[in-house]
């Protein structure tokens, strides 16, 4: 018999190998693959966020956490899309134009993608435009950003004025993040989200804003 | 003017120059570099500094740092005025301008820029306080002791993505004065690119 808190366990634990295990044993066994994602990969992801949260877990962690999850993703992705299971969201995220710095930015697309979101990485140095064509062109729901330097903090505010400037402000909810943001800049170039980890929560309630 | 200087070490040689020739007359003291890994502790301790200075003595405090990833927010003078340049950082200083600095930024994103301070202040065995910024956030373990934490697997995957930063640099500019033409650096930043690539 399939074990999915096993499956979840070993998330915690970073056993990629051993996800990918239980993970097929449990494809094989029928069991529904929406519990393999719920029960499982995203249950075993909440507990990293948490420990995170709480300073339990660290970056490295966290990395070796989200690097099981996938691998049990990248099995069960497939059954997913035949079994029609909807994302908990769609999000583009990338690194503003001029700045280069990405580990924070993988490690929030990772996390986002523990959490059972659709992620577009669109890379480091990413021009306003080509966010902008992301939202267009590929359903993005929520455009994830980050800015580690001050010198290029401006590029945020550039990209969110041309996501207005496209008209798309309706269809769309921007997050911001990186070491020098704070809840006041996101405020004040208007940006809907800004958390200092834990952006999980935040796509969440956004996500959930824009359903009402 | 007689005037108090609190800078970083990373500028070490360049201020120097700066107050010799200046007219005024200068005092200095330098801090850590290793400040600019954790602005928290580095704005308490430019704060102490600060706090320090004698009253009525200098017509004025200058501050030798940048922005430094907001390090400088929520300073304040306690009786003398403080004169803080408008950078982002001290490549805004070695560069000239924050016009110059402005301009080669986004000219050439992937730079990194070596200066005679970058390469030798970690001989000055200034306090280091633990890293808190990204780059490092378990980079700095060696690859040993990750494996004995984490496994071999885990450990070579980690070590790739917290190091991957540095691949984004494509190209490295060292940033060199009359004055330390005379100090083996230049070398040095040739030798350390070529170690990356």
């Amino acid at each position: 018999m399939a074990d999915l808190q096993a499956i979840a366990e070993n998330v915690i634990n970073g056993q990629a190998p051993a996800v990918s295990e239980a993970v097929q044993k449990a494809i094989d066994e029928n069991i529904p693959v929406q519990d393999i994602l719920h029960e499982g990969l995203i249950a075993g992801m909440n507990v990293v966020g948490v420990r995170f949260k709480n300073n339990e877990f660290y970056i490295p962690e966290v990395l070796i956490a989200a690097r099981a999850m996938k691998a049990g993703l990248e099995l069960i992705r497939p059954k997913l899309l035949e079994a029609k299971i909807k994302s908990s969201g769609k999000v583009c995220i990338g690194t503003v134009k001029g700045d280069l710095h990405d580990i924070g930015k993988n490690l929030v697309g990772m996390m986002l993608e523990g959490a059972g979101f659709e992620v577009v990485d669109l890379g480091v140095d990413v021009a306003p435009e080509t966010f902008v064509a992301s939202v267009r062109e590929q359903g993005i729901q929520i455009v994830c950003m980050s800015a580690l330097l001050t010198t290029t903090m401006a590029s945020l505010q550039t990209t969110v004025e041309a996501i207005k400037a496209a008209g798309l402000t309706d269809n769309v909810r921007v997050m911001i993040g990186g070491a020098p943001i704070t809840q006041e800049y996101a405020d004040k170039i208007g940006a809907h989200g800004y958390v200092a980890d834990a952006a999980t929560e935040k796509a969440r309630e956004l996500i959930a804003e824009m359903a009402i | 003017m007689f005037l108090k200087l609190i800078a970083c070490e990373v500028a070490y040689r360049e201020m120097c120059y700066g107050a010799a020739r200046s007219i005024n007359q200068i005092e200095h003291e330098f801090l850590s570099q290793g400040y600019h890994d954790n602005p928290d502790v580095g704005v308490h301790r430019i704060q102490e500094h600060i706090n320090a200075v004698e009253a009525d003595r200098y017509d004025g405090i200058l501050i030798g740092y940048g922005l430094c990833n907001n390090m400088l927010n929520g300073l304040q003078a306690t009786h003398t005025q403080l004169i803080v340049p408008r950078a982002h950082d001290c490549i805004t200083f070695f560069l000239g301008s924050k016009e110059q600095y402005h301009q080669h930024f986004h000219a050439n994103p992937g730079t990194y820029y070596y200066t005679s301070g970058w390469l030798e202040h970690r001989k000055r065995g200034n306090e280091r306080p633990k890293r808190r910024q990204g780059a490092a956030l378990g980079g700095d373990t060696s690859l040993e002791t990750m494996i004995e934490k984490y496994g071999e697997e885990n450990a070579h995957f980690l070590m790739e993505t917290l190091w991957n930063w540095t691949s984004h640099y494509s190209r490295g500019v060292y940033i060199d004065f009359d004055f330390t033409t005379h100090l083996p650096y230049k070398k040095e930043a040739q030798e350390i690119c070529e170690k990356r690539g």
